[in-house]
């Protein structure tokens, strides 16, 4: 059975582009290609996505809101942010809302299908910059920097923190791999673990916000 | 001074004189006079025969009656009472004696009962105590009896005196001795202890801290006073000393009253240099008499010791002017103490030469011989004493305030600097900031800028074929890339841009199927480099990778990142065909390369021959 896939972006350009890739491959089911981040809820809610494609700077809503939505009402559907450079701050905005991927906008087409495979695989794809804002994230800055709070209870397990180093370092997931003596696959799976635990860790830091705001 | 500040000390200052004042007057009061016991017998009349005779004369000899006391006698003198001892008798009697300056003997009915040492050429006696001699009851009968006194002439003051004299109970007159013997002698020595004591400690203030005259000057005064006050105490003493003895008395006695004066005009705030030098040429003027005469007493205890009066009796005018010009609390007490001082001082003067007004006034007090100097000095040095401590204390409390003024102060100086200094650093890193915006500015301007106007226009003009617009684009992507990696890392650390750079190129080498070789080696696991350096590092690397994927037909690229001794080491070796100077392009690049690492205060090194191109770029870290 083919991976159905959703596309939102709202640049034409780009919105092609995506969806040759995605045409050019077997394997892939094109499910739909939409503009704005409404037509982008309607459409999950219409039909069962797996793999939804989305940008985030969409003319009526946050594309942080789609990806809120797809991953509270589609648990099964799998998230990958679009991104112009792969290191800005909206990737880990996303990944917080329960993105587990991210593909560069000026991405060749092979390597758009490959990232989505690997992505229904189990695994994730992840860059130093957004490896070092994760450790940031958890207050484990890299080595020699003293982290300034008492740092919180990591929920990130030693083998995850060691992936993230390494990756902080510029080692490519094969070099990762041989470091740690494992696959290249275990290491991506590794990752997409990563994305989840920092999504939960975030939704409960919102739940929590949210109750102390009252609005729970 | 302000008077706000004697809250507590002028309690002190006047319960002192008060309970000085009561000390004296008390001494004054012990008189078996007023005592009106009628077990006590005071004769009134005596007989006398001036006889050096170390035995009474018999009745036959010429016997003369006096009313005592009789003061007016000048060598050895016997004198006889008679008195009637009731019966019955049940207690043991004594004869007291208020002074017996030049000791001499008691006989009771031909008895010798008490011996009080006489002075001899070698020895030289001043009993200034009081006497009380007990008259054994085997001697002392009932009915009549007769008591032979012998009265040897003393020095000082000359002549032999038999005082009032009080015969009774022994018990009775015990606690009167008692009194007497206190007050002219255990006080003295008292003093003279806490004299030496209180002006020693003060003298050792003053030699720490010489600017504070009036240090000086009372602890000179009190010493003196202490040194005068022994004139009581020592009352035996070998007669070769007794000259020197005397000069140093009347030195002292002398100083005392000067150092006095000079301590009050000083606190007074009247001081004139020339009126304390001829204060001090007056003191010397004594002692020196003293030598000059031979041992005049009358030149230098009374003469000169009289010039003081004068002086004391001015001291009295200007303190109280000055209590009451100033008002404070210390200037009237000060006032107060020195006029009791030298009243008691001209009566003790008086009392010492037996003057006719004192003699007319009260012959009874001056039998007596109380002396009031002790008091008034006392209460005196006790008032000034109090004033230094007071004005110690004071300046001590000054200088906790101006302390605690100055922290104060030195904490609002440090934190004006600490915050100047956040200023100017927080200017120096705007400014730096700004610098740093200016190289990239420059940096994008010169190289996206030129690529982009450079392709546009050759796009205008149909000159670049699909293939080299995507290209251009690319490698503007890729600057873009650059620029954004060098800036990202908020903790400036070279080692994170550098992990990104590597992630995008071995990823790119990968694809294109070439092998790298990334060998990072940096102490501290850290490199520190500001957001242009580490473009210009970056933009070296890129452009000998990018030479070497495009031109070089490589299949092995090895990159090296080190830092060895402050200096940056960034390498690019590849095994393709080498540069080839004929083409146009490597040569731009590397021309490029050449200046950014100048820029940079380093040097680019290129060896290239087929099979093994590297470039090397070798900085200070610090540029």
């Amino acid at each position: 059975m083919s991976t159905r896939v959703l596309i939102v972006e709202d640049e034409p350009e780009f919105l092609r582009r995506f969806t040759d890739a995605v045409l050019s491959d077997r394997e892939l089911a094109l499910a739909g290609a939409v503009v704005n981040g409404a037509a982008a809820k309607a459409m999950l809610d219409a039909q069962p996505i797996d793999v939804l494609l989305v940008d985030l700077g969409l003319p009526d809503m946050d594309g942080v809101e789609v990806i809120r939505h797809a991953v509270a009402r589609h648990p099964a559907c799998d998230v990958m942010v679009v991104t112009m450079f792969g290191d800005d701050g909206h990737v880990l905005s996303s990944i917080e809302a329960g993105a587990t991927g991210y593909v560069l906008k000026d991405a060749m087409p092979e390597q758009i299908t490959t990232c989505i495979h690997q992505l229904r695989a189990g695994g994730s794809p992840i860059s130093p910059s957004i490896a070092r804002r994760v450790l940031a994230r958890f207050h484990q800055r890299p080595a020699g920097v003293q982290a300034m709070a008492q740092p919180e209870p990591s929920p990130l397990s030693e083998r995850e923190t060691e992936i993230l180093r390494l990756v902080a370092k510029g080692l490519s997931f094969q070099a990762v791999g041989e470091v740690l003596s494992i696959s290249p696959h275990t290491v991506v799976t590794h990752v997409k673990k990563i994305y989840s635990k920092l999504a939960v860790h975030s939704r409960g830091e919102a739940v929590y916000e949210a109750g102390q705001m009252g609005l729970l | 001074m302000k008077p706000g500040r004697w809250g507590c000390c002028d309690r002190l200052l006047i319960g002192a004189a008060m309970a000085l004042l009561a000390l004296g007057l008390a001494s004054c009061t012990v008189d078996p006079h007023r005592r009106g016991t009628a077990a006590l017998i005071e004769p009134t009349r005596a007989e006398m025969l001036v006889s050096d005779a170390p035995v009474p004369p018999g009745d036959d000899a010429p016997w003369a009656v006096v009313t005592l006391p009789d003061l007016r006698g000048t060598s050895a003198t016997w004198y006889r009472v008679a008195f009637e001892v009731p019966v019955p008798r049940a207690d043991s009697w004594a004869v007291y004696l208020p002074y017996l300056y030049g000791g001499g003997a008691v006989m009771l009915n031909g008895v010798p009962v008490e011996q009080i040492a006489e002075a001899t050429p070698q020895r030289h006696v001043r009993w200034e105590r009081p006497h009380l001699v007990a008259l054994p009851d085997s001697v002392l009968h009932s009915g009549r009896n007769l008591l032979h006194l012998r009265v040897a002439p003393a020095s000082l003051p000359s002549g032999a005196r038999l005082p009032a004299l009080a015969i009774g109970a022994h018990a009775e007159l015990l606690p009167v001795h008692e009194r007497r013997l206190f007050w002219v002698h255990t006080m003295p020595q008292f003093t003279a202890i806490a004299c030496a004591v209180v002006g020693a400690f003060v003298l050792f203030i003053w030699l720490g801290k010489r600017e504070e005259v009036l240090y000086g000057l009372f602890a000179g005064a009190t010493l003196f006073w202490g040194f005068r006050t022994l004139t009581f105490v020592v009352e035996v003493l070998p007669e070769a000393w007794w000259p020197t003895w005397r000069l140093l008395y009347h030195s002292a006695n002398g100083g005392f009253v000067i150092l006095m004066t000079l301590f009050t005009l000083r606190l007074a705030g009247w001081q004139r240099p020339a009126v304390e030098r001829g204060l001090l040429l007056y003191w010397l003027l004594g002692p020196i008499a003293y030598l000059a005469s031979g041992g005049s007493e009358s030149l230098a205890g009374r003469l000169w010791i009289g010039g003081m009066i004068p002086v004391g009796l001015s001291m009295v005018v200007l303190t109280v002017v000055a209590a009451w010009r100033q008002r404070t609390k210390t200037m009237v007490a000060l006032m107060l103490s020195v006029s009791l001082g030298v009243v008691a001082g001209v009566h003790d003067y008086a009392m010492a030469w037996d003057s006719d007004l004192l003699r007319q006034l009260s012959p009874h007090w001056l039998a007596h011989r109380i002396f009031l100097l002790h008091f008034g000095a006392n209460l005196l040095l006790l008032v000034m004493g109090t004033v230094l401590t007071t004005r110690f204390l004071n300046a001590m409390r000054d200088l906790e305030e101006l302390n605690r003024t100055l922290e104060q102060r030195v904490a609002a100086r440090e934190r004006e600097l600490a915050s100047n200094y956040e200023r100017l650093s927080k200017l120096e890193r705007v400014q730096a900031a700004a610098d740093e915006r200016a190289h990239i500015m420059r940096d994008m301007h010169d190289g996206l800028g030129s690529t982009l106007f450079t392709s546009l226009s050759r796009v205008e003009r149909d000159q670049m074929s699909t293939e080299e617009v995507a290209d251009a684009l690319r490698a503007c992507i890729a600057e873009m890339r650059l620029a954004l990696e060098a800036m990202a890392p908020e903790d400036r650390d070279f080692l994170g841009t550098f992990g990104s750079f590597r992630f995008r190129w071995e990823a790119l080498l990968q694809a294109r199927g070439i092998r790298s070789q990334w060998s990072v080696d940096v102490p501290d696991e850290r490199l520190d480099l500001t957001p242009n350096q580490a473009l210009q590092v970056l933009r070296v690397l890129q452009e000998a990778l990018t030479n070497a994927l495009k031109h070089a037909g490589a299949t092995q690229i090895d990159i090296t990142l080190n830092v060895v001794e402050g200096r940056v080491h960034a390498e690019v070796a590849d095994n393709g065909r080498g540069l080839q100077p004929g083409l146009d392009r490597p040569g731009r690049g590397l021309l490029n390369m050449r200046s950014r690492a100048q820029r940079l205060g380093g040097a680019l090194q290129v060896d290239s021959q087929p099979g093994r191109t590297r470039i090397a770029l070798d900085m200070p870290l610090a540029a």
